[in-house]
């Protein structure tokens, strides 16, 4: 019963990384180019809804597609200051004008907010489902249920329609794409509306259980860059695992010797389980995967030449 | 003649003036980063107290980030110390306090803070100031109301890995130590844990029969908020970060019920009706609740502008003042120990689960020499 | 080299130097002190993010460490900075060692990654490791800085100390990358390939650039540590690590000045903020953006555009430099380079088939063969840049089969490359004189103005690669090539881009060197340059040797010829000859005196074309002729230098490709480039710009002309073999109805039935009423089903007309295989 709570629990985190990691690797296959601002960008989603709410107490369902498009408009922003000024310049240069953005963005909402956490409106409102002494919050289920079909209606976008599947061709090669008459740079000021959207999103779904501060930035921006890395570098499949793995070393991995009380003996004292102890252990497991396999669990050479 | 009247009504009221003192003090406190909710509070309360200063006494500030980083709080130091003010309110982050505390010897000029890191007034520093009862004896009231008045056996420590985290951590331990029972769990939590599940769940596993706290406002809610949605009826006893009104307006009033905090005040309370018309004069300032780290603030500059109108013009004098005297301020009465910790009491505040707003059932003042 | 923008830099952070001293404001001085300490670590991190390239986010990391250790063991131990310091810069040392043995060679991201994990790793342990470091709330009350017993005090005397070590630390890493050292990370940054093939060890000087970044980070954090006189975890922070990098952004990845410029900048800015109160970070960030979207390479970069570096006119004198004479005749029949039963897949591709090849001492083997045959490959097994499956390669009877490139080079073999592989900023002199290892400086450039002069570039010694024409840039390659006194010379291409006159010359040098006893390999294309060069001749086909001998045997050869100009085919269908009366209308395609450029190279001059509605037109030449280089015009992918395009009348030469597509060009590329993660369907579908029903129409039409892609239709493209992405290609660019199809070497490596199969295929799209222009090295097969066609060689149209008339004149052979 418990361990299912925690699994629970974990495809709620889980999921909502999952976003900010597809919107993180959406932008990086397009572009080769890596977002440090996807993390503050959540963060402005959450603050997103909480100022739609107190423009106008809508019901929070109707939130949602609101965020979706003004942190679709909010990705189009982006591109045009940080990214097509900087198209022909080496990576970096783009890695540091996104983290720029990602100061103005958290200085901004320091100003505008206040640095105290707080709530964006719920979804489905308050309340939970209870099945014995699972627990099953509302604004959980909406998270999974949001992102489910986020992740579903971009896997319909990318497959089952034109524009999607020039997306896809755009990202895999940009030149060719051009030359067969796909607008190259809407598209990619496209997938960056995409992926901001992603990242919003999150953070409105966030925003509510977990609050919201102008700090929070950092610390998703670094789980949805190791999501991707292990999942694989350009894997759309492989941010969502490497999302998964994340959430589950950070809910499940601390609660095993909850789950298995024989392991608190055996242990003796030695700390291996703590909340520091996951995050040790994640970040060797990282290191492990980034020397003897690189390209990620899911990386495989998608893009194998005959 | 009515010129000649006109003139002498003139020049006295200049004569008035000029009898009215005027110092600066400015405001260095953490406005950006993880502590800008506390550096907000410091600010509003020192605030609050320099325009409405005591009748002789007007004072000028100037407000200045320090950031979360010691060099950016030295920096900061340095530029407010160079214009010779009168005293300086520093920020509570105790890194920054421990960088701080040679260059205010350098400038001879106190320094007011609430800052509860215990190491501060240990440096032998005779210009630091701490207007918050420091973290000995914030936890001691914290582990003796749990021990005593709830009757905690099993207590399970859950803190945060910050400075603030690790110094309170610590002091818990100490008392409980000297209460002769040790904790039945310990786990540090990052600022950015989201999902209590699993540290609750191991309390729990060790049968803990009440959780002891010492986390920031955000990751106090957070776990309030699992404790109750998970069904644990176990007493919680929080730590100052709780007392927040950013945390208890993240909460709902029902996942408050059996929940009790440590604070050096509640404001929020309103106790007396010094505190009350306190209240009512922040909120309408500055739009929000006070915390007991705006009212510390608050007493410590009014305690300075009290030594000012009494004649302490000058730092030396001022820091020849605030060691001597004492103060009776709006969270207690604030007197020197002769390192510096001027606030030597703390409440509990528990609240009923039907409001936000606490009642202070406890009050502990630790008498214990040096 | 007389860098003013540097100076002017240095000059302004002196004035606020100066500045803040008179001033006497503790404050003033703090600030700047601080900044010194900022700009020591900036000066570290550009070894590796600058010099070395590798974007490592580990560099507060070190300043942390060195913190911690000169802090704890000043308290613990009561060590003072100076006593310290072996331990609080040789840490962060260690530490890197043991970070980039792992994780040196990965990718960027993947680096970078680990970097930040380590970090991450470090301040975890820092806030956890609570009786050591005091945890989250560190340690306060360390001791100022003290040299030699004596304590410095705050205010002017540290500001002078801390700024005498940033001159210190200056000085040093402006002797590091001086000369020598800064050419070779410059090598190694831009052409990893040559450098390794110059024998620079990249590994090595990775590290060595990782290790001195750390040093210098070690340094600056301990004297870090001395004036806050607190340590805490957040010197271990990611915020740390972004301001060194936005200083390094800042103020340029190269050149001292600019990082202690960049950081009296980034740490100053703040400072003169504060009267925003709260919005000065909120400036902060805003500013940031805008010098990295201005200013490129910094204020560094800005400065040089302003202030270009005044140049050093005067070459050295040349100092002689002898090439290793190999006694000739009597042991000619001695094999130098000795290549047996060579092998290479490169996926489903055979790039090497079996190949044995000899190269005797003292003489000159031409290696010829169509595009795609393997000789880049070949060459690459031979100096270790790729390694072969089967066979061996054997130099003067050494084995040196799979040696690292840079060994190879040790052992006496020098090449060039197929695009000249010179570093723009380096001149001519210092881009050769980085392939003389262990020598000082002016030898190294003496010894070099002798190999320009050998080659003929001794004129140009003091220029800018950059700015050199691509003769020169051939001429400069080689003689880098000739430093390293290599007893075989391997030379890809190296008459490419060169006019007549030039080719004359650089094949006449060529000969004096061989009959100084050099030994060389030369890729070529060009029978005339070869045949004024070479000894003997081998010809590669599909992986395979074909044909070794003398020049004129090997060029007689019918294989070779079959190889190059292609068979008549095997085809049922005869060649028609198409459209044969058609009148002359408006031409669908239209160019006129285009000009295409590839920086100073032109790759096209004055090309005059025409193609009428529904023409089949063929467009001739060898590799490096130009075909591709008009297609890409033609499509939009190169910009033209000079003159215009029509189609259908109208002037498209402003238009993005993307929008010529759309108005009705269809492109195949050469290479094929289908979209590997899409399935065939995705690949045809994303070509066409109809509705849903047109859509549709049209896939089951190109499913009804490639019956092989109908049966793989929800196959991702990368599985298709290497026919059928052909197929898959032709069959999108035809997807959107276009009138004109340009198709830029379909029969690349396919075999002789493929071939045939796409080929034929161009009557039937003609038929339809699309025009064709099609790009071939199999020219038989192409004037068979062409109505027109264009001789393309070096740039310039040589010869066109009527695809008959062609067939039979001797321009097509001249164009490929000389006179």
């Amino acid at each position: 019963m418990f361990a299912l709570q925690l699994l629970f629990n974990a495809i709620v985190l889980g999921a909502a990384y999952a976003l900010v990691a597809l919107g993180f690797v959406l932008v990086l296959n397009a572009t080769g180019a890596v977002n440090f601002s996807q993390g503050d960008l959540v963060m402005v989603g959450g603050y997103a809804g909480l100022a739609l709410f107190t423009w106008y107490p809508a019901p929070g369902i109707l939130l949602l597609p609101l965020v979706l498009l003004g942190m679709a408009a909010l990705g189009l922003l982006v591109a045009l200051t940080a990214y097509f000024p900087l198209r022909r310049r080496p990576p970096e240069t783009v890695f540091i004008s996104t983290i720029a953005i990602g100061i103005i963005l958290q200085n901004g909402a320091n100003l505008l907010f206040g640095p105290e956490p707080k709530r964006a409106p719920a979804l489905l409102g308050e309340g939970e489902i209870r099945v014995g002494t699972l627990v099953f919050g509302l604004q959980s289920i909406a998270i999974v249920a949001v992102a489910a079909g986020l992740i579903a209606g971009l896997h319909i976008l990318f497959s089952h329609t034109q524009f999607g599947r020039r997306l896809r061709a755009t990202a895999q090669d940009r030149e060719v794409a051009s030359a067969i008459g796909i607008p190259v740079d809407f598209m990619v000021a496209a997938t960056f509306a995409v992926g901001v959207a992603l990242a919003g999103v999150a953070g409105l779904l966030l925003a509510r259980g977990f609050f919201v501060t102008p700090t929070d930035g950092a610390n998703y921006m670094l789980k949805a860059y190791v999501a991707v890395t292990i999942g694989g570098w350009g894997s759309i499949p492989g941010a969502v695992v490497g999302a998964g793995l994340i959430a589950l070393f950070e809910v499940v991995y601390p609660a095993l010797p909850a789950l298995f009380p024989a392991l608190v003996p055996a242990l003796d004292g030695l700390p291996l389980f703590s909340q520091n102890a996951s995050v040790i252990v994640l970040d060797a497991l990282i290191l492990l995967i980034l020397v003897f396999r690189p390209q990620g669990i899911l990386g495989a050479a998608t893009k194998a030449r005959a | 003649m009515k010129r000649i009247a006109a003139a002498c009504l003139l020049l006295a009221a200049f004569a008035h003036e000029a009898n009215a003192v005027e110092i600066t003090i400015p405001v260095l406190v953490p406005l950006t980063g993880f502590l800008a909710t506390e550096g907000a509070s410091q600010r509003n309360g020192a605030i609050l107290a320099m325009t409405t200063p005591p009748a002789g006494v007007s004072v000028t500030y100037d407000v200045s980030d320090t950031g979360v980083s010691p060099e950016v709080a030295v920096n900061a130091l340095e530029r407010a110390a160079g214009e010779a003010p009168l005293a300086i309110v520093a920020p509570m982050l105790g890194t920054q306090m421990l960088a701080m505390l040679p260059v205010a010897l350098e400038y001879k000029t106190p320094l007011l803070t609430i800052s509860g890191t215990a190491a501060i007034t240990r440096q032998g520093n005779p210009y630091v100031f701490r207007f918050f009862p420091d973290d000995a004896t914030t936890k001691t009231a914290q582990v003796r109301y749990a021990l005593e008045s709830k009757g905690v056996k099993r207590p399970a420590v859950i803190y945060q890995t910050t400075a603030y985290g690790q110094s309170g951590h610590a002091e818990i331990l100490k008392a409980l130590k000297r209460a002769g029972i040790p904790p039945v769990y310990e786990e540090a939590l990052d600022v950015s844990v989201k999902d209590m599940t699993p540290v609750l769940a191991k309390a729990r596993a060790a049968g803990a029969d009440a959780l002891l706290l010492h986390l920031h406002s955000g990751p106090s809610a957070l776990l309030l908020k699992a404790a109750a949605s998970g069904g644990y009826r176990l007493p919680i006893i929080a730590g100052s970060g709780l007392s927040q009104p950013s945390a208890v307006d993240l909460l709902e009033p029902s996942e408050l019920a059996d929940v009790c905090a440590e604070t050096s005040s509640s404001p929020i309370s309103a106790e007396t009706p010094a505190m009350r018309s306190f209240l009512d004069a922040y909120r309408r300032r500055f739009n929000a609740d006070p915390d007991g780290f705006a009212v510390a603030q608050y007493d410590g500059v009014g305690m300075a502008l009290e030594a000012v109108a009494k004649g302490a013009t000058t730092p030396a004098a001022l820091t020849q003042a605030l060691a001597s005297t004492s103060y009776a301020g709006l969270a207690m009465t604030y007197r020197s120990d002769g390192h510096g910790d001027m606030a030597h009491s703390a409440v509990i505040i528990c609240y009923d689960g039907k409001t936000r707003i606490p009642t202070v059932v406890a009050h502990y003042t630790n008498d214990a020499p040096d | 080299m007389k860098r003013r923008a540097d100076a002017i830099l240095l000059l302004a952070v002196v004035c606020y130097g100066a500045y803040a001293f008179a001033t006497g404001s503790s404050y003033t001085l703090r600030v700047f002190s601080v900044a010194g300490i900022y700009a020591l670590m900036a000066i570290g991190y550009q070894f590796i993010f600058g010099q070395a390239g590798a974007l490592a986010l580990s560099q507060g990391t070190f300043l942390g460490i060195g913190a911690y250790t000169s802090g704890i063991l000043a308290l613990r131990f009561g060590l003072p900075f100076d006593a310290a310091l072996p331990f609080s810069v040789g840490l962060p040392v260690l530490l890197a060692l043991l970070v980039a043995v792992p994780v040196l060679h990965l990718r960027t991201h993947y680096f970078a990654l680990a970097t930040l994990i380590v970090g991450q790793m470090a301040l975890l342990v820092a806030t956890e490791w609570q009786d050591l470091t005091g945890g989250a709330n560190g340690l306060g009350g360390i001791d100022g800085i003290s040299l030699a017993g004596f304590l410095i005090r705050p205010g002017w005397p540290l500001a002078a100390a801390v700024w005498s070590a940033v001159a210190l630390g200056g000085s040093l890493a402006a002797w590091l990358t001086r000369g020598r050292a800064g050419h070779a990370y410059a090598v190694l940054r831009d052409h990893p390939a040559a450098a390794a093939a110059i024998g620079l060890d990249a590994a090595r000087l990775r590290l060595f650039a990782f290790l001195l970044s750390a040093a210098f980070a070690g340094f600056a954090g301990s004297i870090y540590v001395h004036v806050i006189r607190v340590i805490s975890p957040d010197v271990l922070g990611f915020p740390l690590m972004v301001t060194c990098l936005t200083i390094v952004m800042i103020g340029g990845r190269f050149g001292i000045a600019g990082a202690i410029a960049g950081a009296v900048l980034v740490i100053e800015l703040p400072e003169w903020f504060r009267p925003l109160r709260q919005y000065y970070l909120l400036a902060y960030g805003v500013i940031l953006l805008a010098v990295v979207i201005a200013a490129p390479g910094g204020l560094i970069g800005a400065l040089r555009l302003l202030l270009p570096d005044r140049r050093d006119p005067l070459p050295p004198a040349a100092i002689p430099l002898s090439l290793p004479a190999i006694a000739r005749a009597s042991d000619a029949s001695d094999a130098l380079l000795d290549i047996a039963g060579l092998s290479r897949r490169f996926g489903g591709v055979r790039a090497l088939d079996g190949v044995s090849l000899t190269v005797r001492a003292g003489e000159v083997l031409g290696l010829i063969g169509p595009n795609g045959s393997g000789k880049t490959t070949l060459l690459d097994c031979v100096t270790g840049l790729a390694a072969p499956d089967h066979g061996h390669i054997r130099l003067a009877g050494i084995d040196i089969t799979g040696l690292r490139a840079d060994r190879v080079a040790h052992a006496g073999i020098a090449r060039t490359f197929q695009n000249v592989a010179l570093v723009d900023a380096m001149t001519a002199l210092d881009s050769v004189a980085i392939a003389r290892p262990g020598r000082d400086l002016a030898t190294a450039r003496g010894e070099a103005m002798t190999l320009l002069d050998r080659v003929g570039a001794a004129d140009i010694a003091m220029h800018p690669c950059g700015g050199l024409a691509g003769g020169s840039r051939r001429r400069v390659e080689i003689a880098r090539a000739l430093a390293l006194q290599p007893r075989l010379l391997l030379l890809d291409e190296p008459a490419a881009g060169l006019n007549e006159t030039e080719q004359a010359d650089l094949a006449r040098r060529l000969r004096d060197l061989s009959r100084d006893g050099m030994a060389m390999l030369v890729i070529e294309h060009d029978m005339a340059f070869l045949a004024r060069l070479v000894d003997r001749m081998a010809c590669l086909d599909g992986g395979r040797l074909i044909a070794e001998g003398s020049p004129a045997a090997v060029r007689g050869d019918a294989r070779v010829i079959e190889a190059y100009l292609g068979s008549k085919g095997h085809s049922s269908r005869p060649p028609q000859p198409m459209g044969a009366g058609i009148a002359v209308r408006r031409p669908i395609l239209s160019v006129h005196a285009l000009e295409v450029r590839y920086g100073d190279l032109v790759a096209l001059h004055g090309i005059d074309l025409d193609i009428q509605p529904g023409q089949a037109v063929a467009l001739l030449g060898a590799n490096g002729a130009g075909k591709t280089t008009l297609m890409k015009a033609i499509i939009g992918l190169l910009p033209p230098a000079a003159g215009d395009i029509r189609f259908d009348g109208a002037s498209i030469a402003t238009l993005s490709p993307s929008r010529r597509a759309r108005k009705g060009i269809g492109y195949c590329p050469e290479g094929r480039r289908v979209f590997p993660g899409l399935s065939v369907t995705e690949n045809l579908a994303v070509a066409c710009w109809g509705s849903a029903a047109q859509r549709q129409h049209k896939i089951n039409e190109m499913f009804a002309m490639f019956p092989a892609l109908a049966a793989r239709r929800h196959s991702p493209a990368w599985q298709l073999s290497g026919g059928e992405q052909q197929m898959l290609a032709i069959g999108r660019s035809l997807m959107n109805a276009p009138r004109l199809l340009l198709l830029d070497e379909p029969s690349l490596g396919l075999s002789p039935r493929l071939t045939d199969e796409v080929i034929d295929r161009i009557p039937g799209i003609v038929a339809t009423g699309t025009a064709v222009l099609l790009a071939e090295q199999n020219a038989t097969r192409a004037l068979g089903v062409c109505d027109t066609a264009y001789v393309l060689v070096g740039g310039v149209v040589t010869a066109h007309g009527p695809a008959a008339e062609l067939a039979t004149s001797d321009d097509v052979r001249a164009a490929f295989l000389g006179v």
